[in-house]
């Protein structure tokens, strides 16, 4: 559906007639009123989409809820024995330093959460803006700057992440900023190509016709027509880098000071989880990870059916 | 296939390259931290030992000199000696490279197979059950880490029914004197699991994109007159679809080669397979910068050479990039 856009405000609009601008005004309202309903419907009718909504609202419940109920001190060591069993009162068992296993789930949701969200955060801001102003400037700007980000592209992520992390230190902070650092070229990619389409439109020209700004028409027409087409992507950058955290913390590339589900996953890989039998330092913990992520991952196709009419039509 | 489109592609081949030898160059000597400290593990307080120690290094020379010293131990593979095997960083690393490789080449055509196949049943039945199953099922796995799917695995079949070994690429303590029977028996079950678990944690991405353009080809004009000219389903798809359907999924694989050679470190680690992801991670505990660059640089430049090879071979596949 395309856009509604908020002619009443025009200064064309107010030299209307009173009555012809009511008029206006009600039938935009009537417009924008049946796109919300069409979106609604649209969402809902989406199974997906719902499913990993439900299943990500459970996450943001575990981890700004159950907190308040349920009490963990991550320096509370030796609570139990080493990789101790599962126990009444602590029932998902104990990680190699003697810790409650079910406070690490439980606050890690916090972690993963905020990895996720601020990553993605970090990548929207330097792919919009690396996006955008490469298909706007033009010219000799966006051939420097998509050879680079495409260099980038090509060199794979990981090794890079070891080695940032090993100059820079393994706090969470630096952790979130590595993982951002690294991930956005795909999203610089797709918001250049969507700026060159949305680019060529005639209201775009309309508006540079009607003299607005170039700053203007990129702020005003260009980024929130851009920002829809990418969304469904950055959902998808948001499983991205839980999992890419969850790898690092796999590998020891992590900051022991927070609790994190791929800390419990390094301690199982350490300990002999897998051989000596302790389900608990592994299996919970890796669900979590795979729910977590797999809500991203409904989210994201379902909104990109929703956000894109090329794949509703089928 | 024209010289020129051979020249642009080495051009822009040699220009990554430069990029990302510039970029290692930045990364290891600009950033904050001591230098000295990263070239020779020692942290140097006494003025006099340090000047000598910077000399020793080049690291007294003006930043372009150092730069041209630089890019031409990269060229050499003149990398140093490693803080944590007290050798040549090279020679260390030539044997691991191999393995990762191994390791690659048995689990990413697998998971090729599973999803080009996959993603073509899928698009044949666009909008019916079996698809919504195959697409769910595939973005669920694509929320697993690999090296959970792994632990699992090797829970199941490792532990629990014994059948693959647990850890290592050969047995410990048998000596192989050349490549034998013997020897690509035992390679064999101990890749298996880490191998299988790699491709069944990869395929969707291949999946997603050959259901994709499969069902985008669908509507495509030729595909009504192929039906026109009274060819049968099965013929029209596998004679007029997925043919087509391979360009963008060919294009994908190119694209994600880089993850052959990187994307099983988790795995490698879990698996104590001898690869390069073990010896990064543990060049990271140990502060190992000489292997770190080298490791960093050497995977970069495979996937650089890797892409030009596949570039170039692109042409023969899909004739449009010919023209251009």
């Amino acid at each position: 559906m395309e856009n509604i856009k908020n002619t009443a405000n025009t200064p064309e609009a107010q030299q209307l007639s009173p009555e012809l601008l009511e008029q206006l005004k009600q039938r935009e309202k009537e417009l924008r009123a049946r796109k919300r309903k069409m979106n609604m419907k649209l969402f809902f009718g989406n199974k997906r989409a719902v499913f990993g909504c439900c299943l990500l609202a459970c996450f943001f419940i575990l981890a700004f809820v159950v907190p308040l109920f349920y009490e963990y001190d991550h320096e509370a060591y030796a609570l139990g024995p080493r990789v101790g069993a599962p126990t009444p009162e602590y029932p998902l068992g104990f990680d190699e330093l003697g810790r409650d296993v079910l406070g690490i789930l439980i606050y890690g949701a916090k972690a993963s959460l905020a990895i996720g969200v601020f990553v993605t955060l970090i990548i929207a801001v330097i792919g919009t803006v690396v996006g955008i102003s490469s298909a706007y400037i033009g010219g000799l700007y966006d051939t420097i700057v998509m050879r680079i980000t495409e260099a980038f592209m090509m060199v794979p992520s990981l090794p890079l992440m070891l080695v940032l992390a090993a100059i820079v230190g393994q706090n969470f902070t630096n952790i979130i900023w590595i993982l951002g650092l690294t991930g956005w070229t795909g999203t610089a990619r797709l918001v250049r190509s969507q700026t060159l389409s949305i680019k060529q439109r005639t209201y775009i020209e309309r508006a540079r016709a009607v003299g607005a700004s170039e700053s203007y028409i990129m702020f005003k027409h260009i980024l929130p027509n851009v920002f829809p087409l990418i969304f469904a992507e950055l959902v998808l950058t948001v499983q991205n880098a839980i999992i890419s955290e969850t790898t690092l913390a796999f590998l020891g590339i992590g900051d022991p000071s927070v609790p994190t589900w791929g800390q419990l996953l390094r301690s199982a890989r350490q300990q002999g989880a897998v051989s000596g039998g302790a389900l608990w330092l592994f299996l919970p913990a890796g669900l979590c990870i795979v729910l977590l992520a797999a809500s991203f991952v409904f989210i994201g196709y379902g909104f990109d059916e929703i956000l894109n009419p090329k794949l509703r039509r089928r | 296939m024209s010289l020129r489109y051979l020249s642009k592609r080495l051009m822009y081949t040699l220009f990554v390259f430069l990029f990302v030898v510039t970029f290692n160059f930045v990364l290891f000597r600009l950033m904050p931290g001591d230098p000295v400290a990263m070239l020779s593990k020692e942290i140097v307080s006494d003025p006099e030992a340090r000047a000598a120690m910077e000399k020793l290094y080049g690291l007294d020379k003006p930043l372009p000199i150092q730069f041209l010293n630089y890019l031409k131990s990269m060229i050499t593979f003149d990398f140093g000696q490693s803080f944590q095997y007290r050798e040549d960083v090279w020679t260390v690393l030539k044997d691991k490279i191999a393995n990762t490789l191994i390791l690659g080449a048995a689990s990413v055509p697998l998971s090729i197979i599973i999803g080009v196949v996959g993603g073509i049943i899928a698009g044949a039945h666009h909008g019916k059950k079996l698809d919504i199953g195959i697409t769910s099922f595939t973005m669920l796995v694509y929320a697993v880490p690999s090296f959970w799917l792994a632990m699992i695995f090797l829970l199941i079949f490792g532990v629990k029914l014994g059948w693959a070994p647990f850890n290592g690429m050969l047995t410990a303590g048998v000596q192989y004197n050349s490549v034998n029977w013997a020897y690509l028996k035992d390679l064999f079950r101990h890749l298996a699991l880490p191998a299988i678990s790699y491709a069944l944690a990869c395929f969707g991405s291949y999946l997603m994109i050959m259901r994709g353009s499969i069902v985008d080809i669908y509507g495509e004009d030729f595909v009504l007159t192929a039906r026109a000219k009274g060819l049968s389903e099965r013929q029209v798809r596998n004679r007029h679809i997925v043919p087509n359907a391979m360009l963008p999924t060919t294009n994908m694989i190119v694209m994600s080669l880089a993850f052959i050679i990187t994307g099983a470190f988790s795995i490698e680690v879990l698996f104590t397979w001898p690869g390069m992801g073990r010896v990064m991670v543990d060049s990271v505990m140990r502060r190992d910068y000489p292997m770190l660059q080298a490791s960093n640089y050497i995977i970069a430049l495979m996937v650089i050479i890797a892409n030009f090879v596949l570039d170039i071979l692109y042409t023969y596949i899909d004739p449009r990039v010919r023209v251009e």
